[in-house]
């Protein structure tokens, strides 16, 4: 067996590998981008890469899901989960992807997205204290 | 309701009063029912409905009420506010419940503060008004976030309510301020204290008023069914002064009482 017919071997079996694993059709889900449905207060600001709430303060917010392939579907179940509801809260709004976040206490959490109960990204947050 | 009117709603941060005091007037003088021009309630930050601030006591000067002028309303319990006040002192009562727009009747939302830390939920404290509504004691100073949740524990609307030190009390006879009075002895005079924050504007939340005066055989003091007002009633001919207290922050009114 000469080097090319070696060479073509393991890339067959490379890609054979990364089929059985799911790689190539996994429908990612790679950020989550916000827009404001309610004026942000102070200091407050949402965004894809983190969270800044003061304590007491809330904001109303809806989040746009980027995906790695295709749209979500209608029967897809989005969500965001704080990680520490004592510091930030997350809570559903009354509609699909609508979410409102409220500072509780001072610190540190994570927000983590998730579609249908598979875990995404994650959202750095901070609470800070009201002067 | 139409979009006009949302936007002319009052608003608890400060936006365009829907109704003038010359219009609430008109209101009370047009049969004591100011129920069409209501600025008891303020519209939710998201837009979906109402929320409401509720009476609990008289002793809140935003349910000094409707027909005050007037004199129609008797009681300030079990009502709604006659305006949703734009601040709240710190240490007030006051209650909140949230009606969403194109709700039926028993569509139930509650409100909870964004964080509970800012706020005492006393129980029992409101027994009277509503079962929905929730009652709740300022504990510090800045903006705290209302949320309306639905029963399915979803938030329907948000409203941002801002508290408030009390700076001073101000001391009114139903008509000026008042810093002395002169009366005869058999006379007598009602007073009513204003919760108001370093700038002069009056401050909602019940609070709790202590009055005394500093001779009560010159001037007797009678507390009426409201902590914040009282009666004064002149004995005999001297001067005493009139102190009411809401914990640090107190008032002091001059009152002579002299011959006739």
């Amino acid at each position: 067996m000469n080097a090319t017919v070696r060479t073509l071997a393991r890339l067959g079996l490379g890609a054979a590998l990364a089929l059985a694993a799911g790689c190539g059709s996994e429908n990612r889900l790679e950020r989550v981008d916000f827009s404001y449905e309610t004026t942000p207060p102070d200091q407050t600001t949402v965004s894809a890469s983190s969270i800044v709430v003061r304590t007491g303060q809330a904001i109303a917010v809806r989040a746009h899901p980027v995906m790695s392939e295709d749209e979500l579907e209608d029967d897809d179940r989005f969500e965001l989960r704080s990680q520490d509801q004592a510091v930030l809260g997350v809570d559903q709004g009354d509609e699909p992807y609508l979410f409102v976040i409220y500072g509780v206490t001072p610190g540190d959490t994570r927000v983590q997205a998730f579609v249908n109960g598979r875990p995404g990204p994650t959202i750095n947050a901070t609470v800070v204290v009201v002067p | 309701m139409n979009t006009s009117l949302r936007r002319a709603r009052a608003s608890a941060l400060g936006r365009p009063a829907r109704l003038t005091a010359a219009a609430a007037a008109f209101a009370a003088l047009a049969g004591c029912d100011a129920s069409d021009y209501d600025q008891s309630r303020v519209e939710g930050e998201l837009g979906r409905g109402d929320f409401n601030y509720e009476c609990i006591s008289p002793a809140d000067v935003a349910c000094e009420y409707r027909c005050t002028l007037f004199t129609c309303q008797a009681s300030a319990t079990n009502e709604r506010a006659s305006v949703f006040p734009s601040r709240v002192a710190v240490g007030g009562l006051f209650a909140l419940t949230y009606v969403h727009e194109g709700a039926d009747a028993s569509s139930r939302y509650r409100v909870v503060p964004a964080s509970p830390s800012w706020v005492d939920t006393p129980a029992g404290a409101n027994p009277s008004v509503a079962s929905a509504a929730e009652t709740f004691v300022a504990k510090r100073a800045g903006q705290l976030a209302f949320l309306a949740r639905n029963q399915a524990g979803q938030v329907a609307d948000l409203l941002h309510v801002e508290f408030v030190p009390l700076d001073h009390l101000e001391v009114n006879d139903f008509g000026a301020v008042t810093a002395a009075v002169k009366l005869s002895p058999g006379e007598s005079i009602n007073l009513q204290a204003y919760p108001q924050g370093v700038d002069g504007r009056s401050l909602g939340g019940a609070l709790s008023y202590a009055w005394s005066s500093s001779d009560e055989a010159v001037a007797a003091v009678a507390v009426g069914s409201a902590s914040d007002r009282v009666k004064i009633e002149a004995k005999a001919e001297g001067t005493a002064t009139v102190r009411v207290a809401v914990g640090e922050v107190t008032r002091e009114v001059s009152i002579e009482v002299g011959a006739p």
